[in-house]
């Protein structure tokens, strides 16, 4: 019985390493489609051939055409660029910023802790999408103010995080031990606290970017996010519907491209979450 | 008890006047001055700075922010949210005409979302590591990797254009509320599937289920009336979540299938440039949601006899 559970268990987590490492490679691919777009894409995603609009795909154009003549699967390349822009720097800016606040607010407790999670409620009392539409809204389309609009609405979720874990730390031996030692509150926080809330966060982060990507061609797609003519998916998905009838390759494979992207963020996180600590999973589950 | 009532009540009184300050900071310290954007709305393209002035005046924007604020409050407190930039009717109104088709697809797709999630959810964590839990859980993570709009239009394509069974868009009968609550419905169906499995998975470890075991109960018996009361408290909660959520409207889909609710208003007013309107929409949006957050809290210390029971 016990060789049966043992033999699971390495299936399971080969499994597990499996998904992560589908997940990872198809990121690695689309890193690498984003950095050599220019070499890979057989047109200049901006040059319309209205002589070739609407065009079925074929060998010259193997996505087909939109209804500008401009060739879709090289505008598809290009879009890699800015997807993936937008994730990782929209979780580059929350990932610091949230992880700062949360072991402040942790380590600290008292008035601090408690205006910070006020802050955090108040936040997170505005549902999914709702702030960050409406901010993009104010400040008009451009990509800065995407990256804004979901930063300001995607923080909380590592502040609670890491205050948990550090809530949970600053009661340990180890950090008692080196404030018996004189370390300064900085130091603890840094060389004590931080490295022990680091695997959570890449596995949030993860998956993350795959929520900020949502966010981002969702907001292009409301026609609040990035414009045309730049080849970002959402806004080449909301620019195919009108032809939907017709031409469903316009919204097809936009549509697919961001499925694809988001999934194989979510197949890694999930895969790291697996790896590095299958206890996190719920903290993580309920933040989404 | 009672006073993790009061508790909970007293922060969501705490969280909607935060929500009023957000609300308001984020329609003054918009780009564009707004008593122009009012006399743009009012007046047309052709002002004159008189004119502006005149609405700068009449509006109170010449008073310092916190006298607007306080004055803002004022009118809120009394359930009056002023009246729309464009059509000048009454944002309350408008956004009351609203709620019943929000709420039809918030409930109907909670309904599919549950009927999917809880037995999927069961299922993949009995079965453990077999082939249907690696079915469900995959199904599952695709779920959670579809953007709304994209399996919207999806479903527009196959059951509307391709196979002609139900109206791509509108508002009325039944075959109009299908293919949104459809698409809302698995999505969220995704995330509620794993909540279960692990949620059960924790119950199915605990020592009075190895007990149940020890007693020689059948498998069925076992699942059914001693797990699944204690797996269900986390699902619930998050489905009560859900629903305010919902509530607040779907602003995507709705804007897909020109379903007439909330979220549809939202967008609208954004587009318009409507600043009185969108404010009112995401304040109540806010409120309601945190309304419902605070019954579901209420309603979980109910059912949970290790908050019931807390003396503190």
């Amino acid at each position: 019985m016990k060789k049966l559970n043992d033999i699971r268990n390495i299936l399971k987590e080969a499994g597990n390493n499996r998904m992560a490492a589908i997940g990872g490679a198809i990121v690695i691919l689309l890193v690498l489609i984003a950095i050599l777009a220019s070499l890979l894409s057989p047109h200049d995603p901006f040059e319309q051939k209205l002589e070739n609009r609407l065009l079925n795909p074929c060998f010259e154009y193997p996505f087909g055409t939109d209804n500008l003549g401009r060739c879709i699967f090289s505008r598809l390349i290009f879009g890699t660029r800015y997807s993936l822009a937008i994730g990782v720097v929209v979780v580059g800016i929350t990932a610091s910023v949230g992880t700062t606040l949360g072991i402040v607010s942790g380590y600290s407790r008292g008035i601090i802790d408690e205006t910070l999670m006020r802050i955090v409620d108040i936040v997170l009392a505005f549902p999914g999408i709702i702030l960050a539409l409406v901010i993009a809204g104010i400040l008009g389309p451009s990509f800065l103010n995407v990256v804004i609009a979901i930063s300001l609405t995607h923080w909380p979720a590592y502040t609670r995080l890491v205050r948990g874990i550090t809530l949970s730390l600053r009661e340990k031996e180890f950090i008692e031990g080196a404030r018996a030692l004189r370390a300064s509150n900085i130091y603890i926080m840094r060389r004590h606290i931080l490295p022990n809330c680091i695997n959570p966060i890449i596995v949030l982060a993860t998956l993350d970017i795959a929520h900020a990507i949502i966010f981002a061609t969702g907001l292009s797609f409301l026609g609040l996010g990035i414009q045309p003519p730049t080849p970002e998916w959402g806004s080449m998905l909301k620019a195919g519907i009108p032809y939907f009838r017709i031409s469903p390759h316009l919204t097809f494979f936009p549509g697919t491209a961001i499925m694809v992207t988001v999934m194989a963020f979510n197949f890694l996180g999930d895969g790291l979450r697996d790896m590095i600590d299958p206890k996190i999973n719920e903290i993580i589950l309920v933040s989404e | 008890m009672l006073k993790y009532i009061l508790k909970r009540i007293f922060l969501v009184f705490f969280v909607v006047i935060g929500v009023t300050i957000v609300t308001f900071s984020t329609m003054h310290f918009a780009p564009g001055d707004p008593a122009e954007v009012i006399a743009v709305a009012r007046y047309g393209d052709d002002l004159t700075q008189e004119q502006i002035d005149w609405v700068r005046v009449t509006e109170g924007f010449d008073s310092p922010v916190y006298i607007q604020y306080l004055k803002w409050i004022k009118h809120v407190s009394r359930l009056d949210l002023g009246r729309s930039l464009v059509t000048s009717h009454d944002i309350l109104e408008e956004i009351t005409i609203r709620l019943p088709a929000t709420f039809k697809l918030a409930v109907s797709s909670l309904v599919i979302s549950l009927c999917i999630a809880i037995p999927a959810g069961i299922i993949s964590a009995v079965r453990k590591n077999t082939i249907i839990d690696h079915l469900c859980m995959s199904a599952a993570l695709l779920g959670v990797s579809i953007p709304n709009f994209w399996l919207g239009l999806l479903l527009i394509w196959l059951f509307s254009l391709t196979l002609h069974l139900f109206p791509s868009y509108g508002y009325g009968g039944c075959e109009h509320l299908v293919l949104p609550a459809i698409t809302l419905g698995t999505s969220m169906a995704a995330i509620t599937t794993r909540l279960t499995r692990s949620s059960m998975l924790d119950v199915l470890n605990q020592e009075y289920i190895v007990t149940a075991k020890a007693k020689g109960l059948d498998e069925k018996t076992i699942i059914l009336r001693h797990a699944l009361k204690n797996a269900m408290l986390p699902v619930i909660t998050f489905a009560g979540l859900q629903l305010g959520f919902l509530l607040g409207g779907a602003v995507i889909v709705e804007t897909i299938f020109a379903w007439p609710g909330i979220g549809k208003l939202l967008v609208d007013s954004i587009y318009a440039r409507d600043f009185a309107m969108v404010q009112g929409c995401v304040l109540f949006i806010a409120v309601l949601f945190a309304f419902t957050n605070l019954i579901v809290d209420i309603t979980y210390a109910f059912l949970d006899p290790r908050i019931r029971y807390e003396k503190t």
